[in-house]
């Protein structure tokens, strides 16, 4: 059985896996978690293989899939300051599973390791280079998720596309250029916040905006509150708005002004990267729900006629990729359905092989 | 249109640290000549080297060195020439960085407008107050005469919600005006006035993305058909580019971070993301993106200072990159202020690997030319023109002042 451990503060969430059969759940992580998930999952001693996420791997963690070694424990320490709410269960639960399952095979995932060795003038953000040395940069987030995509894409296309861009549909959009294989730029920075607007998070906006806010008397809490969790389609909507909303909403008002936006912001992205990349030969989507989603991506993907990218309906496949290149678009498109157990499993099984 | 008398207008443009004046004769909105001009430099700056005001009028030149402690006491010493040599002046325009939502358009300041004017210096705390000095000394000096103010944000009104909106809470952007406005406004629309006549096409169907890269500020604007529908600047100066002192775009987060985690104080930073970041942030060695490119050309000391010239490299094309994007397409790309219009190298670097937009640098062209007067540098068969046009922010202050008087 493969264990997937997933930290969503002050919850771990699980899925256990054998045989093509996915079981899952969330636990509360205090004393009794694990006893609780041996008894859910029939035994922890039919365990064979743990896969841990690491959602912040700073500059310390530098594969996306590692054994949880002593080694990668001691490196892992290092970088729960970084995200100290859920970096914190994942080593807890790395270290108390190792204890309770000796023989299981250990796997740390990071999210950001493929964005570690991001091109220097990349990464940096234009401050003080002193700011750099004490680990002020843009550390990207998902890329597990892209990597993956871009690995299927080969797979399934039987060639490695020179020139990406990859751009994920789901909670925190971003968008990412891959060059051969190598991140060669993300939307996402210091933090998720930077880059798209989410659910609740503002995106890119001009940091006098929170200078402003604070010599009013805005607290750093409220201003954090603000920015992360009060911002983005919450704010523009005027109220809770999930992004299946946003993508296959209404057609009025309120929702086509934030689709909009939304539209804008990654159009903007997917600009900038093709400047970065100097070109682009492959584009691919990745989300949740692809019948719901494919009409959003035909006319996103209006937008970028300018490349000579033309898609069509879904023309082959089924399933996890969908083709939806037109016989006379210049650039391939592609969509990958995401389903997170799948995606980390997969990169489990890597090791494997 | 033609009048029976010609206008003189004098014109103010304040940088941070220099005033530059022009008088233009307007005979009529196509027939404008320079008469005077002349510029106070070092204003306001303590150092070894002292401020000195220059004149040039009528085939003299004249250079004064004087002390001047602020904008408004170097506009008493232009207005005071101007005296001395009996130049004739009907009115007076003024430029002012930024308007907020209070102007949309150039306007005569007549009290209600003064009054508005005050309420625009927060939104540019460094230059709106500037130029209000100005303002001041030249009503005192001129009671009688007409003034008028012209403003860089006035260009970028016509940036669609979608790309001016900061997706914060509407209470919060409504209370403090938190929006995109843009800058270099009036550099932008003598772009998308110039460019198309200078390339036989219409403003109607032409698409340009400009890039006004200064010495101290710069940025990034798209223009579709005539209009700014986006610039790389946001509610304040500091975001986009690399600039030399500035940081440009940085994570939002990064500000609460760096006060919580490492103890800044707000107004600490706010000094370090605007005076010692960008290219003198990064190099350690200078803010002058000139000096940086002699140093990555000589392939000394390599390390952080070609990382600055990369970064300001990189940032640049992303958002040309963005704009074509955000265009559909591009049919133009420009080049003006004095970065701009004057680093070949930097030209060469930016334009490398952009033929997915169509874009070929003739490197020959590029690297022949002066940068005095408006060229293109692209190659014959590039489909987008490559632009280099030196900026005229005066003129277009003149221009805009003859437009509200010649009515």
């Amino acid at each position: 059985m493969l264990l997937i451990l997933d930290p969503f503060f002050p919850y771990l969430r699980w899925a256990a896996m054998e045989n093509g059969k996915v079981s899952e759940g969330k636990c509360l992580f205090d004393a009794g978690w694990l006893d609780r998930l041996g008894r859910d999952i029939g035994g922890l001693e039919r365990v064979r293989s743990v896969g841990y996420v690491l959602y912040h791997g700073g500059e310390m963690i530098k594969g996306s899939v590692e054994e949880a070694s002593l080694e990668s424990i001691g490196r892992l320490e290092r970088c729960v300051k970084l995200l100290p709410e859920y970096n914190d269960l994942t080593l807890k639960a790395v270290r108390q599973c190792r204890r309770a399952l000796p023989r299981a095979r250990h796997l740390l995932l990071c999210d950001t390791a493929f964005f570690v060795d991001l091109p220097e003038e990349v990464s940096t953000y234009a401050v003080p280079y002193e700011l750099r040395r004490r680990g002020i940069r843009r550390y990207g987030s998902q890329g597990l998720v892209h990597q993956w995509a871009w690995k299927k894409i080969c797979a399934r296309t039987k060639k490695k596309p020179a020139r990406a861009i990859s751009i994920y549909l789901g909670n925190y959009t971003n968008v990412v250029a891959i060059c051969g294989g190598k991140a060669r730029e993300t939307s996402t920075g210091f933090t998720q916040v930077e880059g798209i607007i989410s659910a609740s998070s503002c995106g890119d906006i001009d940091p006098t905006v929170i200078f402003q806010l604070h010599s009013t008397g805005m607290s750093f809490e409220a201003i954090n509150r603000l920015l992360s969790k009060e911002s983005g389609f919450a704010a523009l909507a005027g109220k809770k708005t999930e992004l299946s909303c946003v993508l296959c909403g209404g057609n009025k008002g309120k929702a086509v002004a934030l689709r909009r936006i939304y539209c804008y912001n990654i159009l903007k992205y997917v600009g900038a990267f093709v400047a970065a990349l100097g070109s682009v030969d492959t584009i691919m989507f990745i989300g949740e729900d692809i019948r719901g989603i494919s009409p959003f991506i035909r006319l996103f993907c209006r937008s970028l006629d300018f490349l000579g990218l033309k898609a069509g309906s879904v023309t082959s496949g089924s399933g996890e990729i969908a083709d939806l290149t037109h016989s006379a678009s210049r650039v391939n498109v592609f969509y990958l359905k995401y389903n997170k157990w799948r995606v980390l499993s997969d990169w489990c099984k890597e090791v494997s092989k | 249109m033609a009048h029976k008398e010609p206008l003189n207008i004098l014109v103010f443009n304040c940088g941070s640290s220099s005033l530059t004046y022009k008088i233009f004769r307007v005979k009529s909105l196509s027939d404008i000549a320079v008469v005077a001009h002349g510029k106070a430099h070092r204003v306001g700056v303590k150092g070894a080297v002292s401020s000195f005001v220059e004149h040039r009028f009528d085939g003299k030149s004249e250079k004064v060195v004087v002390p001047i402690a602020s904008h408004q006491a170097a506009a008493r010493l232009i207005l005071k020439y101007i005296e001395k040599e009996r130049i004739k002046v009907d009115c007076v325009g003024h430029r002012f960085v930024h308007g907020g939502n209070h102007f949309k358009g150039s306007v005569l300041l007549d009290t209600p407008n003064l009054k508005k004017l005050l309420l625009c210096l927060p939104l540019a705390p460094i230059h709106n107050p500037i130029s209000m000095g100005v303002i001041r000394e030249s009503r005192k000096f001129f009671p009688g005469l007409v003034q008028y103010a012209t403003f860089d944000s006035a260009f970028h009104s016509t940036i669609p919600d979608y790309a001016y909106t900061y997706a914060l809470p509407e209470r919060i952007t409504r209370k403090f005006g938190f929006r995109k406005y843009g800058f270099h406004g009036l550099s932008y629309s003598y772009v998308a006035r110039e460019v198309p006549v200078f390339l036989k096409r219409r403003t109607g169907d032409t698409k340009i993305v400009a890039c006004h890269l200064g010495t101290g500020g710069s940025s990034v604007c798209a223009i579709k058909y005539g209009h700014s529908i986006d610039c790389s600047m946001g509610y304040s100066p500091l975001t986009g580019l690399v600039m030399s002192t500035r940081c440009g775009d940085i994570d939002p987060m990064l500000m609460l971070y760096l006060m919580t985690a490492y103890g800044y104080r707000p107004d600490e930073l706010m000094d370090l993301l605007n005076k010692k970041s960008g290219l003198l942030g990064i190099s350690g060695f200078s803010s002058d993106i000139t000096d940086i490119i002699h140093k990555v050309y000589e392939k000394k000391d390599i390390g952080r200072v070609s990382l600055a010239f990369n970064m300001y490299i990189h940032r640049l094309r992303k958002y040309i990159g963005s704009y074509v994007a955000a265009l559909g397409g591009v049919d133009a790309l420009v080049f003006t202020d004095d970065i701009g219009v004057h680093n070949w190298r930097l030209r060469e670097r930016v334009c490398g690997g952009m033929e997915w937009a169509g874009l070929r640098l003739d490197t020959d062209l590029n690297s022949a030319s002066s940068g005095d007067e408006i060229v293109s540098v692209n190659k014959k068969d590039s489909k987008v023109k490559i632009v280099l046009l030196p900026t005229e922010e005066e003129f277009i202050i003149c221009l805009e002042g003859a437009k509200l008087l010649l009515r």
